[in-house]
């Protein structure tokens, strides 16, 4: 019977009063019977332990970034009395996040849903979406969070639809597996990071707030891409 | 007490209190944005004037309010301020109330009347250097007048020319102890308890070395008044090097500057907030602006410390090789003596000098508001022990050692160093 038959683990063999020794990294690293400190030793020099010019370069540290920072602050100055405030580099890696979005942004972050629109409208010219209710996205869902109800699609060539879809986002985990799942690329999560809301209800995306993500919404100088905010 | 002293005490008072108070806000600010910049973030930039410009383009009608004036975020201190004073004044049942309502009182006052002492422009003539600016102004008549009414007195630009200075300031300075310790006991709550035990233990530790620890600078200097010391720091080695108290003791200005710091209650010294261990420490039980007045108190109390260690370390107003000294000891005795208004060995108005001497403190006096902040946002939090053992164990032994050898060295250069 071998050990893993027999339940053993050979694993923990080397473990000694809770601590696990290094194993040698090469033949002869360790000579037998060597007592092997598998900690630290604490090196502090004379002046670490005087503590003072440690703080004098911690000091240091900082006040060389500050200043290097407000040096970059006033190069952004010079820009932004010209108005070119915005593209200027600042003397911060922190945006004005509702007003800004970093531009290295990444592309493919997963954020707020979509559900893609059929090209050709329904025979009484309502949109359409893709989706041909195959559950296929709430069945990968790991948070349970996306909610179906099939029905017959009103175009005679297309045989189910998604008559409800609605999306628990307070609850979804943002994982993609929809996205992954769904053999139509009716969902999408587009990169569109603004969800939070007031009202917990809205936190429910029917499948009309779900397709109404084209056109780029702006207000007040601010842009909103990828989704209408919803009515109150 | 003639009229003319009395308005320029009022002069005095005006301006000290403007200063203080303005930098008190101010330093909120500084305070949030300096940590920011430090931190490569841009900090407080939220509250905001809104000013209507241009129709709503949704076309709701009435003005849009698009345009915010953040001016840098400036108007957090405003909002705080606002903040504070509108919040319920809530004082909870089971406080000692007189007691409480007494705390807050002896948390701002000393802080405030500390400043009195601080010189923070020498010697002045307000009669020669009001009339020379409405002469530059065009106001010649108006020039006139104000010269007669002042004449050719010699004020100093002090709140209060006390010749006992610096033990006014550890006098004063020291009943802040009663702020936090009444505050802590009055206020019912176990986390105010242990912040009023802390604040008591690890202030009067610390105001134990920080009267010996400028003893050293004391027998240097032979004086506790702070005009003296100033007038004092003017004099110089071959001519070149300023007499600066940081440059006769750069050791007991570390040790000076940790002292005072330890009594700021501000990190790495906020053992009586600790904000992870006793929720707000010894003002856990104050709301509005009673717990503003703390707040305020500690940023107030930046200013003030910068204030004295510009004084007695850095030479107060006096900028070296630049302005020609004042001769504050020689006025003592002849109060008629014609001052000397040099720049560069060059004959200047006097108000020249006097806005070069007042700019000169300000200046220091914000580089320490700012090196007290960078240090905030720079070094951990100590553990209790360690705040106790720095000072008992190694700050209080040295400024005693730094008194004995001082005074050997003054006795064998047979006076002053």
């Amino acid at each position: 019977m071998s050990d893993i038959e027999l339940g053993r683990n050979r694993d923990f063999d080397n473990v000694i009063d809770g601590h696990v020794l290094p194993q040698p990294a090469y033949q002869g690293e360790f000579t037998e019977g060597e007592i092997v400190k598998y900690y630290n030793p604490s090196k502090m020099t004379l002046a670490e332990k005087l503590y003072l010019p440690a703080i004098l370069s911690g000091l240091a540290i900082t006040g060389g970034v500050f200043w290097k920072n407000m040096a970059r602050w006033a190069v952004w100055f010079t820009y932004w009395i010209r108005g070119k405030g915005k593209e200027a580099p600042k003397g911060a890696v922190t945006v004005y996040y509702p007003e800004e979005e970093r531009p290295d942004f990444s592309p493919i972050s997963r954020g707020k849903h979509i559900l893609t629109i059929r090209n050709q409208a329904g025979p009484s010219g309502e949109a359409l979406p893709q989706c041909v209710a195959c559950y296929m996205c709430a069945t990968a869902c790991p948070a349970f969070c996306i909610h179906i109800v099939a029905g017959e699609s009103p175009d005679p060539n297309i045989e189910k639809y998604c008559v409800e879809f609605d999306i628990e986002i307070d609850k979804c985990i943002f994982c993609g597996y929809c996205e992954e799942a769904c053999p139509v690329d009716a969902i999408r999560l587009t990169t569109e990071p603004r969800m939070a809301d007031y009202q917990r209800e809205r936190m429910i995306y029917d499948r009309e707030y779900l397709m109404t993500w084209n056109p780029t919404y702006v207000e007040d100088d601010h842009v909103y891409p990828g989704g209408h905010p919803r009515e109150e | 007490m003639d009229t003319a002293f009395f308005v320029v005490c009022l002069m005095n008072l005006a301006f000290v209190l403007g200063v203080l108070l303005n930098l008190g806000g101010l330093l909120t600010w500084v305070e949030r944005k300096q940590g920011a910049v430090m931190a490569n973030r841009i900090g407080a930039n939220r509250a905001y004037i809104p000013v209507p410009v241009g129709r709503d383009p949704n076309g709701a009608g009435g003005f849009k309010w698009s345009k915010r004036f953040t001016l840098m975020g400036l108007f957090h201190a405003l909002t705080d301020g606002i903040k504070m004073l509108t919040k319920e004044n809530f004082t909870p049942p089971f406080v000692d109330k007189f007691v409480y309502n007494l705390a807050v009182w002896f948390s701002a006052v000393p802080v405030l009347v500390t400043f009195a002492v601080v010189p923070f422009g020498g010697p002045f003539q307000p009669g020669v250097m009001m009339s020379e600016v409405l002469n530059l102004v065009g106001l010649a008549g108006l020039a006139t007048t104000v010269g007669d009414f002042f004449g050719d007195g010699v004020y100093h630009m002090q709140l209060a020319n006390l010749n006992v200075g610096l033990l006014f300031v550890f006098a004063i300075g020291s009943t802040g102890i009663f702020s936090a310790a009444l505050a802590g006991w009055s206020s019912g709550n176990k986390f105010s308890l242990l912040g009023a035990l802390r604040s008591s233990s690890q202030m009067i530790s610390y105001e134990v070395f920080m009267g010996i620890s400028v003893l050293g600078l004391l027998v240097v200097y032979g004086t506790v008044d702070f005009n003296e010391m100033a007038q004092l720091q003017q004099q110089t080695w071959f001519d070149v090097i300023p007499k600066w108290g940081v440059l006769l003791q750069p050791h007991m200005f570390f040790v000076f500057m940790t002292a005072l710091m330890a009594e700021n209650k501000r990190v790495p010294f906020d053992m009586p907030e600790a904000e992870s261990e006793l929720v707000a420490g010894y003002f856990t039980e104050y709301t509005s602006m009673k717990m503003g007045l703390f707040m305020m108190t500690e940023f107030l109390e930046i200013a003030v410390i910068a204030g004295i260690i510009v004084t007695m370390f850095f030479g107060a107003y006096h900028i070296p090789g630049v302005v020609a000294a004042t001769d504050y000891m020689h006025w003592a005795a002849h109060p008629d003596l014609v001052p000397v208004n040099a720049v560069f060995g060059h004959e200047v108005p006097h108000f020249l000098v006097i806005v070069l001497r007042v700019g000169a403190f300000l200046g220091k006096l914000v580089f320490f508001c700012w090196l007290q902040i960078l240090i905030r946002w720079t070094l951990p939090k100590f553990r209790y022990d360690q705040v106790m053992k720095l000072g008992w164990k190694y700050m209080l032994p040295l400024s005693i050692v730094n008194v004995i050898v001082t005074a050997g060295v003054v006795i064998l250069l047979g006076g002053m160093a």
